[in-house]
């Protein structure tokens, strides 16, 4: 169903190409800018940077926006790449348009959409990254040995000496060596040795994998698409032990140089329009067939329950499912009973948080595309953001479909370990020094003091992007706040969750917008 | 006068406090003393709201040894935090039931204040003695399970500080105590020199009390220097490029990291000079403080929070009782015009 529009003609036109927004991630405050040039060419735009510089980018004059467009900006805007640093120019981010997602069927998802806004010549290469120290123990081992034995026929070989595999040190190996790992056995040099050994094996392997992961959603290797292979140096990133892994899987756009800015401005319009209920975004950009809270299918829940093919776990619809007033009361098999409204309107921000949430749920996503004909096992329905309108989003979304006292069990603020010096500090302030939780500290933070001065933050931050309006967080759920916890890397982020048993209620709607398009029965596979 | 470890070089008395902090300090106690009537109440405000009535009155005024004795004791030990207290956080019940040695310290120092000679110092030191671990340091495993390797090296040399003078109070620092402690508190395995200004405080004060300074390791005079770069008056507690990743070794991403100074921190670098031993350097930093006391003198107000990067919210508390009372001791201290 379409729900408005992105018109970048007239846009374009009305700012006279140039293109300039302002994004916050990861607490950093940034800006973007860009002119273009641009001319028809029958429904299509030809635009260029003004500055002669980048890819010529051919785009849609007016993009319909329907359920699936609108889920990709959100998955986009968890998944994806905003730009990195100007060097000469502090402040300001040159976006590149890159896309981090390990599973399949919404990495092809994400490439259809590409491919809807810019029916040019793109091309994609997909990136898979990895910790070598994968490649030591375990599966890694294994296949590392069926490579060699394959190959030339025998095991791996014995590790050489460093300076036989690398005479001669580069600066990143200098910094490698000089690192210190406590949790490491072995010394650096013998693990950088191994890395350089097996290096181009391990580079095969891996693109290999991802070749086959790729075909079986339908993208073949082709002119616009290539696979490439990462191996960074042992232990660098979260593996700890050999066999450990970090697997990290990058899409990156290729033929879109210099039209990031727009792109940004699409989706950051997009978010701005649906957090503030309007029509029209602020620069124009976006148009909705009406006010977005009132656009979109309406379903009936029970119906939808009751018949679609979506609304199946395991092969099966709810046991129980009953009519109460404007509610319907429902009972998955080996599940808690729960009530959820009636009506659901796939409203604009309801598809832009499905997005949003495929990006950055807690729920692992193989459960989310095999619990339609399978069994899903454990789910669970949590959310983190560092930003106060993703909050605000999700907590909207959530009360669409269920009572506000079911949304949130309780809500955390997770802090990561750059930032706990600060947290010392704030115990300082109140006389106290930091306790911490669990074996490794990763806990609830026994030290309440510093807890309960962190809240306030976490509040404001929700409160932040409403113009002076409560945020749903504070409105409702100030009181579920449970405690900081210090944990892994990155700025402070608000993390919260919910009952498992609403997962049951909430994917299967997920999946239906997002896919529910494309895609007509989802007990069979997608993307076959 | 009275003194209180956290507050090196302070003699608390009335009239401490400046002008520009009276009001906030007798409204903070206000509302301490309406939540504490509520039970609503922990041992870090038992212990500000005392500090506040010394320096405001000249002597506590509350009865808060009384509501320690009402909600902060079960079975004869000292606790952080009253149950009511323990609601402000979400489902927190279970962790919330916890006897620190902040706790334990507080009520021991409360009750001194209160009983004076009265007051059974040796209970006490039992009790942090309980708390000595395997290691030869005294921490709260009971209440924080965490790994030596990952607590909060603060914890370590201020729990030693504290257990340190009520050892000292009970007479129990005889025999090889002393120097078994010491030893530990100053080992560079156990506890490494990390260039926190407030955790080389609490480590000298526990040698010190100890008996055995001369441990205290050498070279905090760069990490005081360190702590004062990219501020432009007084010091962080840390230098953000020491902000190194615990598991990769490699140095944080911190150009968007903005540092604080404090007055509490101050406090501690004073204390912390008289082992800076170049001249020039120890004059150059106390030239440094008595600059940051009389900033502080024309702008009290100025006692920042931190904030995550760009995002301009506070992220914990800028000033609090502690602050201001270290505020308004620096605040005497400002000897340029």
């Amino acid at each position: 169903m379409i729900l408005g529009h992105l018109k970048t003609q007239s846009y374009l036109q009305r700012v006279e190409g140039l293109v300039t927004g302002s994004v916050i991630t990861d607490a950093k405050d940034r800006q973007y800018r860009q002119t273009y040039a641009f001319e028809e060419d029958d429904a299509d735009l030809i635009i260029n940077r003004a500055d002669g510089n980048g890819d010529t980018v051919v785009i849609p004059k007016i993009i319909e926006l329907d359920e699936s467009l609108v889920a990709f900006f959100g998955l986009y805007s968890g998944d994806g790449a905003k730009g990195s640093e100007d060097p000469n120019e502090a402040g300001r981010i040159v976006p590149t348009i890159s896309f981090s997602q390990k599973e399949k069927h919404l990495v092809r998802f994400a490439v259809d959409q590409f491919r809807r806004l810019f029916p040019g010549n793109i091309r994609f290469t997909f990136s898979l990254g990895e910790d070598s120290a994968y490649f030591m123990a375990g599966e890694g081992e294994n296949k590392l040995a069926a490579y060699y034995q394959k190959t030339v026929g025998t095991e791996i070989p014995d590790t050489l000496p460093l300076n036989e595999v690398r005479p001669t040190l580069n600066a990143m190996d200098k910094q490698y060596l000089g690192e210190i790992r406590p949790d490491v056995i072995g010394p650096n040099g013998q693990h950088l040795a191994f890395y350089y050994q097996h290096k181009s094996a391990m580079e095969v392997i891996l693109a290999a994998e991802k070749k086959a992961e790729l075909a079986s959603v339908g993208i073949e290797d082709g002119d616009d698409i290539k696979v490439t292979a990462s191996l960074r140096r042992p232990f660098k990133k979260g593996a700890r032990e050999p066999g450990g892994s970090s697997r990290s899987d990058e899409i990156h756009l290729g033929g879109l140089n210099g039209v990031g800015e727009l792109f940004l401005k699409m989706m950051h319009e997009v978010e701005e329009s649906v957090l503030q209920d309007t029509r029209v975004s602020s620069s124009g950009l976006v148009e909705w067939i009406g006010k977005p809270s009132e656009v979109g299918q309406l379903l009936d829940l029970f119906d939808f329950f009751s018949n679609n093919p979506y609304g199946q776990i395991n092969n099966a619809h709810p046991l129980e499912l009953a009519v109460v007033g404007d509610r319907i009361v429902g009972k998955w098999r080996q599940s808690s009973e729960t009530t959820l409204k009636r009506h659901l309107r796939l409203d604009p921000l309801w598809c832009y948080i499905a997005g949003l949430y495929l990006a950055e749920g807690s729920t692992p996503k193989e459960a989310l595309f095999r619990m339609s004909s399978d069994r899903p096992g454990s789910m669970a329905l949590g959310f983190t953001s560092s930003e106060g309108t993703s909050i605000e989003l999700m907590l909207r979304t959530l009360q669409k479909l269920f009572s506000k006292e079911h949304c949130v069990d309780a809500w955390k603020v997770k802090v990561g370990s750059q930032y706990f010096p600060e947290l010392v500090v704030t115990g300082l302030k109140h006389g106290l020094p930091m306790l911490r939780g669990g074996n490794s500290g990763d806990g609830k933070l026994r030290t309440m003091e510093i807890s309960l001065s962190i809240r306030e933050w976490a509040l404001s931050i929700a409160d932040a992007p409403l113009n002076g309006s409560p945020s749903i967080l504070r409105r409702d759920y100030a009181n579920y706040y449970s405690h900081v916890e210090p944990t892994g890397a990155g700025v402070a982020r608000i993390d919260f969750w919910a009952s498992s048993t609403l997962c049951r209620w909430y994917f299967p709607l997920l999946m239906y917008t997002v896919f529910g398009g494309i895609v007509a029965d989802p007990t069979q596979a997608f993307y076959p | 006068m009275t003194h209180h470890i956290l507050l090196p070089g302070l003699a608390l008395q009335e009239g401490l406090v400046h002008p520009a902090y009276e009001q906030y300090l007798k409204e903070w106690r206000e509302d301490a003393i309406r939540h504490a009537d509520d039970g609503e109440l922990a041992a870090s405000i038992c212990l500000q709201g005392i500090l506040i009535e010394i320096v405001l009155f000249g002597k506590p005024r509350h009865d808060w040894l009384g509501l320690m004795d009402q909600f902060l004791i079960e079975d004869g030990t000292p606790l952080a935090y009253s149950e009511k207290y323990g609601k402000r956080l979400y489902k927190f019940d279970a962790q919330c039931r916890q006897s620190t040695v902040h706790a334990i310290h507080t009520r021991w120092w409360i009750e001194s204040l209160n009983k004076g000679a009265a007051c059974d110092h040796g209970r006490y030191a039992n009790l942090v003695l309980a708390k000595r671990q395997d290691d030869g340091l005294i921490y709260d495993k009971d209440v924080s399970e965490t790994i030596l390797r990952h607590r909060m090296k603060i914890e370590l040399t201020m729990s030693m500080a504290m257990s340190a003078e009520i050892l000292l109070a009970a007479d129990q620092l005889g025999g090889n105590t002393p120097i078994e402690l010491a030893t530990n508190i100053a080992s560079a395995t156990k506890c490494p020199p990390l260039g926190y200004m407030s955790m080389e405080y609490f480590r000298l004060k526990a040698l010190k009390i100890l008996g055995h300074e001369a441990l205290f390791p050498v070279g905090i005079d760069e990490h005081i220097e360190a702590c004062a770069e990219d501020l432009p008056v007084g010091w962080s507690d840390f230098a953000m490029k020491a902000k190194v990743d615990a598991y990769m070794g490699t140095a944080k991403r911190t150009q968007r990291d903005r540092p604080i100074h404090s007055p509490l921190i101050a406090c501690h670098v004073s204390f912390l000079l008289e082992k800076v031993q170049d001249a020039e350097k120890k004059n150059s930093l106390s030239q440094r403080l008595d600059t940051y006391a009389c900033h502080l003198k024309n702008n009290p107000l100025d006692i920042p929070a931190f904030q995550m990067r760009d995002v301009p919210i506070p992220f914990g508390a800028d000033k609090t009782p502690i602050e201001v009372i270290c505020a308004s001791f620096l605040i005497t201290q400002c000897k340029s015009k």
